[in-house]
């Protein structure tokens, strides 16, 4: 079976199988033909096999980095979320659990749960959340209001989140993005229909 | 799958509804009719908003007054064709491909483009 995966953030292969050995660690991200999601290398038992054996020490300065990015991030940005002591928090559970490092930054979107937090999906794959910018571009362009204008400031947050880590808030700030798309698109569409019936009733009126 | 079915169903829904616009546009300039929907934004506060002038842009592109079109809203020259890729690379046969391009193009810094882009060229259009 021929693999992709991601090293350094790109996507790289297709590559045979057997080749990857020596170029995957554990938690790199692979993706082949027939697989619903990018998984990492170690739950796929063709690959499994080809890892090194002891591979703690790697997964351990992975994680170091993706927690320094983390703290990074909620001290650009604290004001937009509380509790963040929990979260950092969190990281930690992950990197007990095996696999994490770089988990929150590479291209295909594909994300870890936080095991504390999540409730529902605990230890699952999550995928990145749509941002809804084409949409709230959109609305901006055609519905003649200001909403969308929240619509795209809650989607350059999403982006920031994920790649902080932040998969739960990250989600939330998805879910706001598309709120106000729509609000704004229904306040468009409403007003436009009402000003095309008042301009009938306008043009009726001058028939009498 | 499904996913697959929906996307084709909105692009059908979608380009159905641009076709009968096309025609509708085509025939009328919506500066000549009451019947074609006005802003809101102008209506109430008599400043035009980022999307003012798209139904006029639309009426001069289809009768090849690509200059006049333009003229009538810039942003909208840039957006359209924005909007028409990002749509292209999120539907679900582009999932696995180019991968990077989508992402740049959805991710935090096309946000605080667009952002920048949309609230500077509603001031400037009303201040020049």
């Amino acid at each position: 079976m021929d693999y992709y995966y991601i090293e350094n953030n790109s996507q790289k292969g297709p590559v045979p199988a057997q080749e990857l050995a020596g170029i995957i660690k554990p938690d790199t991200r692979v993706w082949c033909p027939g697989m619903s999601d990018w998984t990492v290398a170690s739950e796929v038992a063709e690959l499994a096999v080809l890892l090194p054996s002891n591979q703690m020490s790697g997964n351990q300065s992975g994680f170091v980095s993706a927690s320094d990015e983390a703290t990074k991030v909620v001290g650009a940005s604290s004001d937009s979320f509380s509790g963040n002591s929990n979260y950092s928090g969190n990281s930690v559970n992950n990197s007990n659990s095996g696999y994490n490092g770089n988990s929150n930054n590479y291209g295909a979107g594909v994300g870890y749960v936080n095991g504390g937090n999540s409730g529902n999906n605990a230890g699952g794959y999550m995928n990145k959340p749509q941002s809804y910018l084409v949409f709230s571009i959109v609305t901006a362009l055609i519905c003649c209001n200001a909403l969308s204008i929240p619509a795209i400031v809650y989607a350059a947050k999403v982006d920031l989140l994920w790649k902080g880590g932040f998969y739960d808030e990250a989600k939330k700030a998805a879910d706001s993005a598309k709120m106000w798309s729509w609000i704004s698109f229904g306040v468009g569409l409403i007003w436009g229909i009402l000003i095309i019936f008042a301009s009938v009733a306008e043009e009726l009126s001058e028939l009498k | 799958m499904i996913k697959k079915v929906v996307f084709i169903l909105i692009a059908i829904v979608i380009i159905a509804l641009v076709v009968i616009m096309a025609i509708i546009y085509h025939d009328t300039n919506p500066l000549d009719s009451r019947f074609f929907p006005q802003c809101m934004f102008y209506k109430l506060t008599g400043w035009q908003c980022p999307g003012c002038g798209g139904q006029r842009a639309f009426h001069y592109l289809l009768n090849g007054d690509i200059a006049e079109s333009f003229r009538m809203n810039p942003l909208l020259w840039i957006g359209i064709p924005y909007i028409l890729l990002a749509s292209v690379l999120q539907s679900p046969w582009m999932e696995k491909r180019c991968v990077r391009l989508r992402e740049w193009l959805t991710g935090y810094h096309a946000c605080i483009i667009w952002l920048f882009a949309i609230v500077a060229f509603w001031i400037l259009r009303n201040v020049f």
